[in-house]
Parts: C-alpha cells; structure tokens; sequence
C-alpha cells in the first residue's frame, strides 16, 4: 500500500503533479485561512489597540518603546540567522511580564507565525540555485510555476528571513499593546518627525478602527440588498465556486465607493479642523504632556544597552551576518 | 450708520439686541464691545456657477448674542457659517466671493476675516461641524483641546490653564482623561466645542452640532453654548434645524432661503406666522403653531417658546374631560387594535413579524442589550427610543444578524435569524442605514434600483418594477442622475426605494429623518404613510430621536435603558411619564410636556401635537377670548 502510495506520488508524473500543486497553492492558503479563523477584520481592529493593564512596561516611556523595536529590528540584521532566534526568544522576555488575555495571544500566534510560514515556503520553492538538493522536484507539468520544485536551501533562506520577522513583529506588537495611541503620537512628535507626519500617525491610529468599522457597514448594506459574501457550502463545486470569486471580484469596487467617498469626506473635514486650530503655523510646537524618566526608564535603557553591547561582541567575534 | 468707540469707528449695534435682552445682560454686552459684521454681496461655489449660494448678506453679531440660523436645505445656512468663520474665502475659495467680514472691538482696528489665515481668524471665531466624529484629531480628550495651543507654541502653563477652562465651560471637565473613542455623541460634541474654545474666540459658529445626538446629548450642548453665552459674553451663531429644543435660547433668529437674508428678527417675529416657515419647508416650532391657533386672551399674553413659560399662559386651559377620556377609553391603542384582529381571525395581522427573545449583547465590559425581549406583530409600527448606547441600534443589529448575541435569539416570521447570513434576512426585512451613502454604490439611480436583480439576487415575481419604484420615491426623472447628485432627502428616499424593490414584508429604519429638513421629512413621511397604508400590511421597527416621526407613525413606543425595555405602549401614553422619560435621558415632545404639566399629572396620556391640543382644549371665556373649539 504504502509502496503505491509512494510510486504514485513521487513517480508518476500525474500524482507528482497533485503534490505539487497541493504545495504551491495549499501552503500560501493556510496564512489566510488561520487569519480568517482566528483574527478575522474584527480581530485585527482589537489587535491594533491598547490593552490597558498595570505593568511595568505600560508605565515606560513611550519614546523608548517606540525606539525599542527600531533597535532590535538593527540587532536582527546585524546578527547571523541562528542569533536572531536567541534574540527572538529574548523578545519574548517583556511578554513574559505582559501576561497578554488568551485572546490576545492566539491574535499574536496567528500575525507573527502566519507570516514566517509564507516567507519559508515563499523561498523553499524561489529562493534556488542550480545544484541545490531539491525536496521535491516539480514535474514538467508544473513548469508554468516557474521553479525547479521545493529546495533545502530555500528553505534555510527562508528561516532566516522568518527570524528577522519574528522579532520585529514581537517588538513591534509590544509597542502597540502597551501603548497608549496618544503616547505613541506624543512620543513620535517629540523624538524626530515632523508635525506633519506626526498629525498623521495620530489621525491615522485615531481612524483606523473607524475606517473597519465603516468597511464593516457598508459590507451589511450589500448585504441588506441581497449581495451575499459568504463562501460556498461545497468548495469543490467548481460553478459554486466561481460564482464566489466572481461575486468578491465585483464587490471590491462596490465597497471601495462609499468608503472612500466617505474617507475623503471625513480627511477634508479634518484638515479644515486642523488648519483652524493653527496647525504647522509654527516651528516651536509647545506641548501639554510632560513626561519625567522613572527607574524603570532606567532600568530598560541600560538592559537595552547591554543587549546592543553583546550583539557588537557577537559581531566581532564573528557571530554576525557581516 | 455707525457708531464712535474710542476712537474706532464700530458699526451700529444690532437693531434687535436692545429691545429683547434683559437689562443685566445689556450692561455685560457694553463692556464685551464685540461685533461682528458681514457684508457679502455674493458668494458662488466651482460646483454651482448658474446661481450665487449667497448674495446679499448684511449681518452683525454681538458678543453675548444668541443667533439661530434657520432655512431649507439648499438656501446656504452652512455656507453663512463658513463666511462668518472665515473659512470661506480663505480654505474654500469657490469660484467668487465679493464682500468683508470684520471683528471689531472697542480701541482695536477691525479684524477682516476674509483676509486672514484661517488659524488666525480661529482665534477670533470659533467654529464647529455638525460631525464631531470628523473633527477630532487627537485620541484623548485632554490632547484634543490642548491641540490649538500647543500648534500656537504656547507656554505649557497658559495651555494647561486654557484647556481646564475650556472644558469646565463645555461642561466636560470630568471626562478630560478619557479616550475621544469612548465617547457618546454629545460629549464628543461638546469636546469639539471645548477644543474650539481653547483658541480664545470672541464668538463661535456651529453648523448643525447636534443633528446625531440623542435629546439629553442636544441639551446640553444647547445649555453649554447658553452657559459661554450669557456668562461669558460669547457670541453664538448656530444653525440648527431643531426648532423646537433651540427656540427657546435665542435671541435673534434669521431665517435664510435661496442664499439670502429674509428675516432677521426676534424669535416671535420669525415663528409667526408659521406659514412662512412652512412654505420655506421649514418645521414650525409646535409652541408657534399652538400660539397661532390660540384665542386672543392667550396670544395676549405672548409667545412661550419654552415649557415653563407656555404653563403660566395656558395655566386656565382645560381639557374637554370626554375628550380627555377618549384619549384613555376611545383611543385604541395598536396593541389592542391587534388584539381585536386577532380575535376576530385576521391572519396576516396574528403573526408575530419581528421578535427578540431574552436577547443579551456584551461589547468587552459594556451590555449592549441586557435579556431583551420585544415583538413586533404583522403589520405594526414600532419605534424604539432611548438616549445614545440605549441598546436600539444593537436590537435592530441582532434581528438583522448584524450582530450576534450572547444569549437568547432573534426571529422574523417565525424562523430564527441566523448571525451572519444577511441575504437570508434581508429577504424579508430591509434595513434602511442611518448614514445612507454607505448604502448607495452605483452610479445611477437607475442602477441603485437594478442593483438587487442585477447582482443575481433573487426578487419575488410581484416586486415593482424600478420605474414603478422610481415614481413612488419621486425620483422618477432623476433616473439617470449619480445618486450623490441628489440632495440628502433624495438620497434617502432612494436607499428606502433600494430596499423596496425586494418587496419586504419588514423595515428597520434607523434614524431615517436624520439632518432632513421639513420639505424632505415630509416627502419621506409621505412614502412611509403610503407605505403604512398599504395592502401589503408592512411591519416596520423606527430607530429614532425625532419625536414627530414616532407620534405620527408609531404604534406603539418601546422605550430603551441600558440595554433593556423600561416602557412598551402606545405614545400618548408613554409620553405621559415625563420623569420616566428623562430617567432614560429623553425629553417627550413639547406639546406632550406641556400638557402634562398643566394637568399636573393627573392623566396618563397626553396629546403630541399641536394640532392636538388645540383640538381637544376648552379655552377661558373673556378677556376678549373665545371657546376656539366648542362647536
């Protein structure tokens, strides 16, 4: 059985033509089916929001947090692949603290492990050379896709890629979690940006879940007149199956209308609010927020610091990338 | 004609403020000594080249001064607004603009504001959006206000210093932490009128500040901008199609049509008669047309344009008691009226159309709807009232499958809705959205009306055609128009005309009089009576605040409190129960207030409108008075 199964898969053009396909195109469906499981829009406008608990890291100074992941992504580059993931599980540490909801957690998994899954099949099958060991060969039939098949080495490539993923997102996310969106504006205005494009960090943190909420609504109003989004019942139904495609194909530009019609509305409202309250008529922005450097503040700069001072000695001992 | 200040030539105060504000108020005005005066002789924007959206505009203002700006859509209220704020000419500069707007103060040069920068003129006049959704930029509240003095690069004390005072006199000095998002409608109103306040304006200019909010939200923002009015001397100029909860702040009313001035004038000058504001298609505040249909002896006594006052002058009117019973005994209530079908074996009105069973809606730590239960039977009117976060919106959510509950489960014609499977629902129920442009995606009216057929939806074989449709929305030469060509009434009778062509044995119609003026509201009242009075028997749930929508249309009243229903009955009723209502945070209609007031109580329904009143009341013979209605 299992010598059919194999001779079936592995050397006969039509079964090695099934595995391939089920590995081009299954692989890059699971990131959006685990996204669709269990983040969805909803999930993504609640991970893109403060999670107000009473830690130590809440209560860091937002600028160092917003420095924070600008730092580890450097660290991650200058490192060799291996380091990254110490440096990844270093990341972790602060989450550790955090002790993020349940719900928060299967969010976390989902965005950051989705991801380093597709960049580790994307450079499997793309990132080869001639004479690399091939994983799994693709037979002529799936020449169209433009690779030789499934490669060892891509796949190396690719855990380094996902490495440097890994550590930005979990750096990233622990501004995003702990941070207060007027913090991240205050300290973005305060470090080394412009008004301009402070005014639309904070706009933008401001609007996002309204611009998912908007997006939700108008998809209930197709829906109210009859247009139906849900997936089919038989995906193996090949005219059921089109027909979705179809019916999501016509409602992007249906959807995109009112929305930005919306959006654009509500921007130039916004800028004739901004302008007449005197925005950007002077250089010398003053500021209602003060914030005074605790020990805490303290305490993360010189572990931040010990933390770029290791990774200059694994360079020079050779651990690095360079 | 002028007048001589110190030395600065100053236009001549307004001819009104003299005779119509109290004496106190007079002696604060003369040491406030601002004014401002608009001369426009005409005002055209890019999008309208063939007619001025103003012309001729010859208006002051003092400090101190309460104006309500009044008009139909379309006769550039809001336009006179951004002049008066400056934004017009100096941000929107429109195709041409001919004319000044100055601030002047005693032993100060005139300010023109049609020639400063925008931020310049902000901190001379203030102004406010109807939205305050769009016109908060910051995440928290406190930021939000500090926003316009930190841009001035101002001393971190004297922004401290002004954003306390802004907010305490916005009355929202409580919530100066709390995140913009969290929010209610009023309080994010008011925030906007704080942030607006932080930039130290002589006078302030709001555009329909209070048109999504709630009764209670809507006074106290009225009762916040009386607060800087009359306290502190500012000046306010507001544009607002709520007659009824305004009238009684203002001072000075003026009352615009096809871009120009045509009344500016005392309240009682510009009310009365009402036919003017009628045949502009503006709504008459109901004390005007009570006034208006009262005998002389009490139109002696003046027009009352708030509660209190209109007790003392109809404080010897009483009430026909059979009339007063009939209310009580005759009156059948839509209930009993469906009672008594059921009785007699009426099927199609038996059935229970719309109905929530032991609904309970959790959002994170907030109870949207708390074990609610509510039917709707075949046929029926509902209308579902309560302050902003009541719970009506989400109930509507829950029948649609917008939203899934927790506990308990929604049915419509007997089948349990499922969460998700619009389409499913919307066979039978349409749901027409409060913002209607989320629900227009064509570029034709034609094409809004196809787009059901058009998309593969199935339609009933007896559903009208889209011209039938067409016509009885009154869109029917409008056919090939962009829908965002068509003013906001149009577009909402063309979102209700969309859901129409599915032929829906339900509507949930979500604040669909929102921002409408009278001439549309009544276009829109027209379809829904037509619809009402149909063979078909359409069942409808009213999402709403407007208070004339619910004592002409509703059956019955449902009234909403933290997720559940304190009150189910028929309006005259449950407009009788004035402290229940304002334990919910609604006021009842005025009509509905007075007559509870003058009967102290003592009935448990009460008239809604004007007309009424008028009929059932018993007028004091002499004086010059006569019985109006004895017949």
């Amino acid at each position: 059985m299992l010598q059919t199964i194999d001779r079936w898969m592995f050397h006969d053009i039509a079964g090695e033509t099934v595995v391939a396909y089920l590995i081009t195109f299954v692989v890059p469906l699971v990131g959006p089916a685990l996204f669709i499981r269990f983040v969805g829009l909803k999930g993504l406008r609640n991970v893109l929001s403060y999670e107000a608990k009473d830690t130590v890291i809440h209560k860091l100074d937002p600028r160092i947090k917003l420095l924070y992941p600008v730092f580890i992504g450097i660290c991650s580059v200058l490192l060799s692949w291996e380091w990254t993931y110490v440096l990844f599980l270093v990341t972790l540490l602060p989450w550790a603290l955090l002790r993020p909801s349940s719900d928060r957690v299967r969010v976390l998994a989902v965005l950051v492990m989705a991801p380093a899954l597709l960049s580790i099949w994307s450079q499997g099958l793309y990132a080869t050379t001639p004479g690399d060991k091939l994983i799994f060969a693709f037979p002529v039939t799936m020449a169209w896709v433009g690779t030789v098949g499934l490669s060892h080495a891509g796949l190396v490539y690719g855990a380094h890629q996902a490495a440097r993923l890994l550590v930005t997102s979990s750096a990233a996310l622990i501004l995003v979690f702990t941070t207060q969106p007027s913090d991240v504006v205050w300290a973005t205005t305060r470090l080394f940006t412009p008004q301009r494009i402070g005014l639309a960090i904070s706009v933008g943190i401001r609007f996002l879940p309204t611009l998912f909420e908007r997006l939700n609504t108008v998809m209930h109003a197709a829906e109210v007149r009859g247009y139906d989004f849900s997936a089919p019942q038989s995906w193996w139904k090949p005219r059921q199956t089109w027909d979705y495609g179809k019916r999501m194909v016509r409602a992007l530009p249906l959807l995109t209308v009112p929305v930005l019609v919306g959006s654009l509305r509500a921007c130039h409202q916004m800028a004739l609010v901004a302008d007449s309250r005197a925005f950007n008529v002077t250089k010398r922005r003053t500021t209602l927020r003060i914030v005074q450097q605790s020990r805490a503040d303290r305490v993360a700069i010189a572990l931040c610091g010990s933390l770029g001072v290791g990774v200059l000695v694994l360079v020079a001992i050779g651990q690095g990338r360079f | 004609m002028t007048a001589k200040g110190s030395g600065v030539e100053l236009p001549s105060v307004s001819r009104y403020l003299r005779g119509s504000l109290p004496t106190d108020r007079k002696d604060a005005l003369d040491s406030a000594s601002c004014t401002l005066t608009a001369n426009v002789a005409e005002f055209v924007y890019e999008s309208s080249l063939d007619r001025p959206t103003l012309s001729s505009i010859d208006l002051e203002v003092r400090s101190g001064e309460f104006v309500v700006v009044v008009g139909p859509s379309g006769s550039g209220k809001s336009t006179l607004a951004l002049v008066l704020a400056g934004v017009i000419p100096q941000r929107v500069s429109g195709a041409h603009f001919e004319g000044t707007v100055q601030l002047c103060r005693y032993g100060m040069e005139p300010i023109n504001l049609s020639e400063v920068p925008l931020h310049q003129a902000s901190q001379h006049v203030g102004v406010v959006f109807q939205n305050p959704e769009f016109q908060l930029i910051q995440y928290q509240v406190d930021a939000e206000v500090a926003f316009g003095p930190e841009n001035l690069g101002l001393p971190r004390d004297e922004i401290v210093r002004r954003v306390h005072d802004s907010l305490s006199l916005a009355g929202v000095l409580e919530i100066a932490s709390s995140p913009i998002n969290g929010l209610s409608g009023g309080q994010k109103q008011r925030v906007a009128i704080a942030a607006a306040l932080a930039m130290k304006p002589s006078m302030l200019v709001l555009d329909e500040p209070t048109s999504d909010l709630d009764p209670l939200g809507t006074r106290k923002v009225f009762e916040a901008l009386q607060h800087l009015c009359h306290e502190r001397g500012l000046g306010v100029i507001i544009v607002e199609h709520k007659l009824d909860e305004v009238a009684h702040y203002a001072d000075r009313v003026i009352l615009m049509s096809d871009g120009r001035v045509l009344i500016d004038d005392t309240p009682a000058k510009v009310f009365l008669p009402t036919s003017t504001l009628s045949s502009l298609g503006v709504r008459p505040p109901e004390l005007a047309k009570l006034y208006e249909g009262s005998p002389v002896s009490i139109q002696r006594e003046g027009l009352a344009l708030s509660v209190d006052d209109a007790v003392k002058n109809y404080d010897r009117v009483t009430f026909r008691s059979s009339v007063c019973a009939s209310v009580g005994e005759d009156s059948v209530s839509a209930i009993e009226d469906l009672k008594k079908s059921v009785q007699s074996g009426d099927e199609a009105v038996r059935q229970t159309a719309i109905e929530l069973i032991d609904v309970t809606v959790r959002f994170k730590d907030k109870i949207a709807l708390d074990q609610t239960s509510l039917k709707v039977a075949e046929g029926e009117w509902l209308a579902l009232i309560g302050a902003n976060g009541s719970g009506k919106s989400t109930a509507g959510a829950v029948v649609m499958g917008f939203t899934k509950p927790d506990t308990g489960s929604a049915r419509i014609w007997g089948e349990r809705v499922v969460f998700g499977k619009i389409p499913l629902q919307a066979r039978r129920l349409g749901y027409l959205f409060q913002n209607v442009d989320e629900m227009l995606f064509c570029e034709t009216v034609r094409e809004e009306l196809e787009f059901s057929r058009k998309s593969g939806v199935e339609v009933p074989s007896d559903a009208l055609s889209v011209e039938e449709i067409a016509e009885f929305i009154g869109l029917a030469d409008r056919l090939e128009a962009h829908p965002y060509q068509l003013s906001g009434g149009e577009r909402q009778r063309l979102g209700l005309g969309a859901l129409l062509t599915r032929s829906p044995r339900g509507l949930i119609l979500d604040e669909p009089t929102t921002g409408l003026d009278e001439e549309h509201a009544t276009a829109l009242f027209e379809l829904l009576s037509f619809l009402r009075s149909s063979a078909r028997r359409i069942s409808c749930v009213l999402i709403t605040h407007d208070m004339t929508l619910v004592s002409r249309f509703a059956d019955r009243v449902a009234v909403m409190k933290e997720g559940k229903v304190v009150v189910d009955g028929h309006p005259n009723k449950v407009f009788a129960d004035t402290e229940l209502l304002r334990s919910c945070g609604l006021y009842p209609p005025t009509i509905a207030d007075l007559h509870r007031e003058l009967v102290k109580g003592r009935l448990n329904e009460v008239f809604v409108t004007a007309e009424e009143f008028l009929a059932n009341a018993n007028w004091p013979i002499g004086d010059g008075g006569v019985n109006v209605t004895d017949d």
